[in-house]
């Protein structure tokens, strides 16, 4: 068992239907159902365990990591967009 | 008269037996049972299996109540008709800065890391890394510690009042939930 997800972005090219397909599957709904202005704990349900596990979920579909005090203030689904691109931009920059 | 008196002194020392240990105490208990305890830890449980000499805390490992750690395996009842004396053992390890929930179980044969937070109702045995939480029966590592930190540091609901005592804690957590007094 590890607690350490691989860094390497670059393999997979980021795509906001990636996560958006990911935060689908763990939340049991169609992906065309999410809604980007939707916030995880008030709209989504989503309490802090289900956050993480779907940030998880995240890293491990982009094959990247994302960092820790910037996931904790991700409030909605864009946020979570954001960070996650800005996570491969890096991951991808030479 | 002097049963009598036996008796009261009997009751007072099942009395004085009974109440809650401190900490401080708790540990040198455990470390004259052979628990290895590093510094600053935190211990609410006194359930160290019968092979306590088998367990190792680092620093500042704190364990909730109702933990259990168990260092046999009793599924070798199975070979006992035909080994009469068998036995099984493993050791138990936790990392320093771990954080062990309520009515945990940790079975023998585990080691988890250090920074590690296991989830209250945790069944666990193996390898837990560094910086993981674990969680669920049987436990997987479902995430990373210091992402729980880092959202617990962001949480409303997150308060220095460790030192607060008793009425004050109270009426802050009221007034913070909106509760009425």
């Amino acid at each position: 068992m590890t607690g350490e997800p691989a860094t390497d972005c670059a393999r997979r090219p980021f795509s906001d239907e990636a996560v958006i397909a990911v935060l689908a599957g763990e939340i049991g709904v169609a992906p065309e159902e999410i809604q980007r202005d939707k916030a995880f704990g008030k709209d989504l349900g989503l309490d802090s365990l289900d956050f993480i596990k779907l940030v998880m979920a995240v890293e491990q579909a982009l094959e990247t990591r994302i960092d820790d005090k910037e996931a904790a203030k991700v409030r909605t689904v864009e946020d979570l967009l954001s960070l996650a691109r800005r996570a491969c931009a890096l991951a991808g920059s030479p | 008269m002097r049963r009598l008196l036996k008796r009261l002194l009997d009751r007072a020392s099942r009395l004085l037996d009974s109440k809650p240990m401190g900490n401080e105490a708790l540990i040198e208990r455990l470390r004259s049972r052979g628990v290895r305890i590093g510094e600053g830890c935190v211990i609410h449980t006194e359930s160290f299996s019968t092979e306590p000499y088998l367990i190792s805390l680092g620093d500042r490992v704190a364990i909730a109540g109702g933990t259990k750690f168990v260092t046999h395996d009793g599924s070798v009842w199975l070979m006992r008709r035909e080994r009469p004396a068998v036995q099984t053992f493993g050791t138990i390890t936790v990392g320093s800065d771990t954080f062990i929930g309520e009515n945990c179980i940790i079975l023998a044969n585990t080691s988890i890391g250090a920074h590690c937070i296991v989830g209250a109702g945790s069944v666990l045995r193996g390898q837990i890394a560094d910086n993981s939480l674990v969680v669920g029966n049987p436990a997987a590592v479902v995430g990373r510690a210091s992402l729980v930190v880092e959202l617990l540091k962001e949480s409303k609901d997150t308060m220095d009042s460790l030192t607060l005592g008793y009425e004050e804690r109270r009426d802050r957590l009221l007034r913070h939930f909106g509760l009425p007094r």
